[in-house]
């Protein structure tokens, strides 16, 4: 299968001891009334202990239900998750396990953080609350325990008097005291692996700021892996290790975050990184994607990029690329554009972004 | 919170005010009247129904009437002194200081034309066997409701969600007094005769409810007069919540399902708590809220729907005394049970406002 | 800004306006008069309700209706006049309308006298009933209008309204002594720069560039030598009131906006930028008087809109458009597209059908839609393209100038950089003038001329892109530029992160507003002023650059660099915590 060879092909400099996460040929479909949407279609990907992965891609394209199929937070039916699908943690198939014990892996050993901090709170109980019931169905303490690990949980992400915050209500909080509260309930377990699903894309910029600031520190002092999901290329910049970026449910480049991020070698990451507005970019057009996401019901036959990529031509349209070692090794990219043929359509497609990425004005021109 | 009463009471005020003046208008403005029972009696003179007329005052212009039934005009005033009570001051003043009686202001609701006995009595009566039915039934229903609409959210699509699916929809298409009336002819009828038809105690064993005599009864044969209570309980009871249980057991699971949608549950998944705790601790209290605004407005109803059953039923409540009242014209009793359900009905708005509040901590008051 | 610009298409010429413009009277006045038109409808009302009874033959109708309709009528006429007075303005007009309300109600008394009385009238029981019930009404509504007219006695001064030509609209300001002509208009305001500074703005040593001005872009100096700004703002607020308590009297104010002057050129973009809740939407939405502003001007080519007669604006309203946030709300999923752009089109008088779908097809054009999507609902169309119908709906009505509010916040990246080519490309062209509202300052910066920096409803800095990005001066636009997510992996670096959050604009703190998270004020070891003395906006030098902090020249690379190196690892979340 073209997603295992990206698996068995990467090598990581990390001994197999140190793999946390390893997730094989993931495939996820919903089944509604139109038709059956491939949500997640054949993701692969590793994670080690303590390292940190970026998840990016545009709305649609599949980020969340890769983490809920992870956490099995999905309703089945309507959601229905492929035979071959595989996701291993710490020697396990989480797709194997029984709900019980899935349900003590949850929030124990995976914790995750949602987008929405106030609806992902229930509005009815304190946020201390919320938090000591996590604490004493995984840790079996009793209740004074509990509380007094909600008080440390919240003092550590930064909430100040967490005596009388937590007993207060979600409401009763700003939006990025939610989200570090959301942030004291995932860690609150000491988890082996924390999944952020767009965590800051509710926030303003400056407690984005803050909030980014307080993971990055929060995970390296606690020493767990990361998996942030966002469509945002700077968050990603400031906070991964390694990134994969997708496009319609599919894994289509993968790598370190400063390979991919500038020297993108897939036709979507580039006009992805293209779109950003810059300085530099200020003054001209800037290039953007030509046309739309493809409805799921209706995906291209071969390269699902086909319809919306400027170098696309007749192989493109007749087979779907793998997901490829491509010739810098340590990375991976699914384009037929790495094949040994098109070594010239590379080099001009390469050229081109680069000379793409210094449209417009430089600022000192105009004076 | 004490506040939020006060500010609801004293808004609740106009309101009913503004209740009596339209109820009161309407019901003396539409043909007919009590002298009506004479109407096929030769014997009665012209001369004799207006003096039966005057003595209830009811030759006076409506404003008038109303005026004197809410005690605001002295009945034995003249010209502008009317609105001047015993006492020298304005009638509607507290009794101590207008010296006035008459009126609901001065808590005197008028005797009822039919029988001559305080209106208040009367209400009084027939409210206790009113609220053993509409409280049996409100129990019945809430909790019920709940438990059916649950448990369909919960195993969404089962043969359980199927079924209660179309219960709903017949329980919510059939008419109360059609459904009362089949219930007669099934349990009670030639065939299967096993419960009470109407009434509301056994007349062959016991005195009729509430006279003095049936007291001493209950007092030495305590249960069984309860028993013989909740026997005629059943049938009225289940008449009049089925509608009830039916449209709320759709609205719980609608409600439910929609809080297990939300990203909160998501959340307590994710936190690794057991799907009872998900279910009963996070998605339901939050799918009450709605529930108990919904109940809140639907109890009014449980009252209306009353008056149909207690008319099949004969149970001896407020309905039918609105039903005989209104037969024979009896407007003081009629102004005086529209009086206490518009209180009612606003009291159960208030508590479904404080239940709301008390559950959902958004709210304050 | 290319020199696009200045050539490109020009203005699309300016349907001959038939209307005249009037000064819109003051509030008492506006309420009394809509108060007057309620009583009068109440009576005719009335009065056709009791001869329709009296056909009908109800019992005693026709006796109420014999006595009462002379009166409702005699009653409606009454205060009819007293309404078609008010507008001269004159003193007399003053005394016709409040003794006709007073009038009327006198006569309302009377018949509740005489029917409670009993005595005078032989009506019987039930007509009187209703008779008293109507009665009461009147004076219900003509007390509170006659008090209106009271409380605006001032505004009776004689003065007849000077109604001004339809040729003069567009070409010329409203001709009104109060407002005089508007070029005057906005020369007479005052400068943008709220107080001269008395303190030199002196260039500290070691600085990023301070002091280095840098001179405006060809361009944007061109277009400001152009007559004057298109739009001027002058300490304009807008205060929303909090309802609550037991008689839900107004227990506080969220200050929305707060005092904000600004300029906004001839086909320049101003953008606004700030946090969420900093007031954003609701400065642009006031500034097109979409919501009436609580004080301060607008001036928009010369016109003062708050003082345009409500009907009088329309023309205005025409060729100032806005694009919504939301492209997914702010499209009504009933209408077709046809309708949704035509819509405009349609209020402005355009009432040929041919003639609408044809303009609405070429609006489509010009966004990059197909011209057969007309028949097409909100639904079938994606999110970019929704909001490429939102453009075309502000552009069917050929503006020129457009309040974008947030037009690509709700979008992909991929998709957001299709419709900022959208907008620029149609700047360009049809010579536009933006007032561009977004959060992100990436976009900004790339799609701005000028920007001026929200902090609770007011302006904390204002330049051009050049200025406010190489060279903030206030220490929150440094804070928010440190804090923008680079995508670029190589200019990582250290952040300096603010504390806790943007306090609520229903409390705002005192002094300065920002000083609850300063890292400048905690540096400088906390000056008292801070706290004290609320800052003006001063300008820096004469490049249009204004700032309003007191310790503006504090600012250097050092102090900025130190503040990011000492910013804790987890910075708290709240600062008023005790
Ligand atoms: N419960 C569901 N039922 C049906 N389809 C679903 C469901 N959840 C997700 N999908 C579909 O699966 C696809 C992937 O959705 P997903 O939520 O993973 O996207 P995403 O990358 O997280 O996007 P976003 O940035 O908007 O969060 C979408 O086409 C979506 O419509
Ligand atoms: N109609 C209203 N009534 C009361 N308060 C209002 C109203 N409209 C806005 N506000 C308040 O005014 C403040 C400014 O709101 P505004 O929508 O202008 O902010 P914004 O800068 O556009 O924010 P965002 O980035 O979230 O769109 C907020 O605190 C908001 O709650
Ligand atoms: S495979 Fe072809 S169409 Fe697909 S991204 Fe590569 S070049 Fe473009
Ligand atoms: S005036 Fe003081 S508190 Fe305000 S921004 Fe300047 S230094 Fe900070
Ligand atoms: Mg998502
Ligand atoms: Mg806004």
């Amino acid at each position: 299968m073209t997603a295992a060879a990206a698996t068995t092909g990467a090598s990581t400099p990390h001994s197999d001891g140190d793999r946390l996460l390893d997730v094989r040929n993931m495939q996820t479909r919903f089944h509604v009334m139109d038709g059956v949407v491939p949500a997640v279609d054949g993701v692969s990907f590793t994670l080690d202990r303590g390292r940190t992965l970026g998840i990016v891609g545009e709305s649609g394209s599949g980020k969340s239900v890769t983490a809920l199929t992870i956490m099995r937070l999905l309703d089945i039916p309507p959601a229905e998750i492929g035979a071959g699908s595989e996701a291993w943690f710490d020697g396990r198939d989480l797709l194997a396990l029984s709900e019980s014990e899935m349900r003590k892996v949850r929030g124990k050993d995976i914790a995750m953080i949602f987008q929405e901090p106030l609806t992902s709170l229930n509005p009815v109980f304190t946020v201390g609350a919320q938090i000591a019931e996590q604490v004493q169905t995984h840790l079996h303490v009793r209740a004074r325990e509990a509380w007094s690990r909600v008080v440390e949980m919240l003092r550590l992400v930064g909430i100040p008097s967490p005596e009388r915050r937590a007993k207060q209500y979600p409401h009763e909080l700003s939006g990025g005291m939610r989200q570090r509260v959301m942030i004291a309930m995932a860690l609150s377990c000491e988890p082996k692996l924390l999944i952020a699903d767009e965590p800051t894309t509710a926030l303003d910029v400056t407690v984005q700021a803050q909030i980014l600031e307080l993971l990055k520190t929060i995970q390296q002092r606690t020493g767990s892996a990361l998996i942030m999901i966002t469509h945002d290329l700077g968050v990603i910049a400031e906070t991964v290790d390694d990134v994969i970026v997708m496009y319609a449910g599919q894994v289509v480049e993968q790598g370190s975050v400063a390979d991919v991020l500038l020297e993108p070698r897939m036709p979507y990451t580039m006009g992805l990184i293209e779109s950003i507005p810059t300085v530099e970019k200020r003054g001209g057009r800037l290039s953007a994607i030509s046309g739309v996401v493809p409805s799921p019901f209706h995906l291209p036959p071969a390269c699902r990029f086909e319809p919306r990529c400027p170098y696309a031509w007749d192989t493109c349209r007749d087979r779907m690329p793998d997901l490829s070692v491509t010739r810098d090794a340590e990375r991976h990219a699914r384009c037929h554009l790495h094949v040994a043929g098109a070594a010239s359509r590379l080099e001009a497609a390469v050229s081109q972004h680069r000379q793409n990425m210094r449209v417009g004005r430089q600022l000192t021109d105009s004076v | 919170m004490m506040k939020f009463v006060t500010r609801r009471v004293l808004q609740a005020i106009p309101v009913l005010l503004g209740v009596t003046v339209v109820v009161y208008a309407i019901l003396l403005a539409a043909p007919g009247g009590p002298e009506a029972k004479f109407a096929q009696n030769p014997r009665i003179t012209q001369a004799q129904k207006d003096s039966f007329r005057k003595a209830w005052g009811l030759d006076q212009p409506i404003p008038i009437q109303y005026g004197r039934w809410m005690g605001i005009l002295n009945p034995s005033g003249e010209g502008l002194g009317v609105l001047i009570g015993p006492a020298g001051l304005p009638n509607f003043l507290p009794t101590p200081l207008s010296g006035a009686t008459n009126g609901v202001l001065h808590g005197d609701f008028g005797y009822s034309i039919d029988s001559g006995e305080p209106v208040s009595n009367r209400i009084i009566r027939a409210a206790l066997p009113t609220f053993i039915l509409a409280g049996t039934a409100l129990v019945l229903w809430i909790v019920v409701a709940i438990v059916l609409g649950v448990y369909a959210a919960i195993h969404r699509y089962s043969l359980f969600d199927q079924g209660a699916t179309v219960f709903a929809y017949v329980g919510y298409a059939m008419p109360t007094f059609w459904l009362g009336i089949m219930l007669i002819f099934a349990f009670s009828g030639p065939g299967l005769n096993i419960l009470p038809a109407g009434g509301m105690t056994e007349t062959r064993i016991s005195p009729p409810f509430g006279s003095p005599e049936y007291w001493v009864y209950f007092g030495s044969n305590t249960p069984q007069a309860l028993g013989d209570i909740a026997k005629h309980l059943v049938l009225p009871v289940i008449t009049l919540v089925v509608v009830n249980i039916a449209g709320d057991s759709r609205f719980v699971r609608a409600s439910m399902l929609e809080s297990l949608g939300q990203d909160y549950v998501r959340t307590a998944r994710a936190k690794g708590l057991p799907a009872r705790t998900v279910n009963f601790k996070h998605a339901l209290r939050n799918a009450l809220l709605p529930v108990v605004t919904n109940i809140g407005l639907e109890i009014p109803f449980l009252f209306t729907g009353a008056i149909v059953t207690e008319t099949i039923f004969s149970w001896p409540g407020i309905g039918k005394l609105t039903i005989d009242a209104t037969r024979d014209f009896d407007y003081p009793i009629l102004m005086g049970v529209l009086l206490v359900t518009s209180v009612m009905v606003v009291l159960a708005n208030l508590l479904a406002d404080i239940l709301y509040g008390v559950i959902d901590p958004r709210i304050k008051y | 800004m290319t020199s696009g610009a200045t050539t490109g298409v020009p203005v699309p010429a300016e349907p001959a306006v038939r209307r005249r413009l009037r000064r819109r009277p003051p509030e008492p006045v506006r309420r009394a008069l809509g108060q007057y038109v309620a009583l009068v409808g109440y009576y005719l009302l009335i009065a056709v309700v009791l001869l329709l009874v009296t056909v009908l033959g109800v019992k005693g109708a026709a006796d109420a209706s014999a006595r009462l309709v002379p009166f409702l009528l005699a009653a409606a006429g009454v205060v009819f006049v007293g309404r078609r007075v008010i507008p001269t303005r004159q003193r007399w007009a003053l005394a016709v309308a409040v003794g006709s309300s007073l009038a009327v109600q006198l006569a309302c008394y009377y018949i509740l006298v005489q029917v409670v009385g009993g005595g005078a009238t032989e009506l019987d029981g039930n007509s009187a009933f209703f008779s008293v019930v109507l009665a009461a009404v009147g004076p219900i509504l003509a007390l509170p209008a006659m008090l209106n007219l009271l409380r605006a006695r001032r505004w009776f001064n004689g003065e007849r309204e000077r109604q001004i030509r339809a040729d003069e609209i567009g070409a010329r300001p409203i001709a009104d002594p109060l407002m005089g002509p508007a070029r005057a208009a906005t020369a007479a305001l005052p400068a943008p720069t709220a107080a001269p500074t008395d303190r030199p703005v002196a260039a500290p040593s070691g600085t990023i560039e301070i002091g280095a001005i840098v001179p405006l872009p060809a361009s944007a100096a061109r277009d400001r030598s152009a007559a004057g700004p298109l739009l001027a703002v002058r300490d304009l607020r807008k205060h929303f009131p909090i309802h609550g308590g037991v008689l839900r009297r107004q227990i506080g104010t969220v200050y929305a906006v707060d005092g904000v002057t600004f300029d906004v050129m001839r086909g320049e973009t101003f953008s606004l930028v700030g946090e969420s809740g900093c007031g954003k939407t609701t400065l642009g939405r006031t500034v097109l008087q979409l919501t009436p502003p609580t004080s301060g001007r607008v001036v928009f080519d010369g016109y003062e809109l708050e003082d345009v007669e409500p009907n009088d604006m329309r023309p205005l309203r025409r060729r100032m458009q806005i694009i919504f946030q939301d492209p997914f709300g702010s499209l009504n999923p009933r209408m077709p597209i046809s309708d949704i752009i035509g819509e405009g089109l349609l209020s402005q008088g355009l009432t040929d059908r041919q003639a609408r779908d044809k303009k609405v097809e070429d609006s489509l054009e010009i966004v990059g839609l197909r011209r057969e999507y007309t028949r097409r609902y909100p639904h079938e169309f994606s999110g970019g393209q929704r909001q490429r119908i939102g453009v075309a709906r502000a552009l069917a009505l050929s503006p020129d100038f457009i309040v974008a509010d947030e037009p690509v916040s709700a979008l992909d990246v991929s998709i957001q950089s299709q419709v900022l080519n959208l907008l620029y490309d149609l700047k360009r062209d049809l010579n536009l003038t933006y007032l561009f509202i977004s959060h992100n300052l990436s976009v900004i910066q790339y799609f701005s001329d000028r920007v001026g920096v929200m902090y609770l409803g007011k302006l904390v800095e204002i330049g051009t892109v050049e200025q406010l990005y190489r060279n903030p001066r206030h220490p929150y636009t440094v804070a928010l530029l440190s804090a923008i997510p680079e995508a670029d992996p190589r200019r990582r670096r250290k952040r300096l992160i603010l504390k806790g959050d943007l306090p609520s604009p229903a409390a705002p703190p005192a002094g300065c507003r920002f000083h609850t998270r300063c890292w400048l004020r905690e540096r400088l070891g906390n000056p008292e002023n801070c706290v004290t003395q609320e800052p003006e906006v001063r300008s820096l030098g004469d490049t249009g650059h204004q700032v309003a902090c007191h310790w503006t020249e504090e600012i250097s690379q050092t102090t900025v660099s130190e503040a990011a190196a000492e910013s804790p690892a987890i910075v708290a979340a709240a600062v008023e915590d005790e």
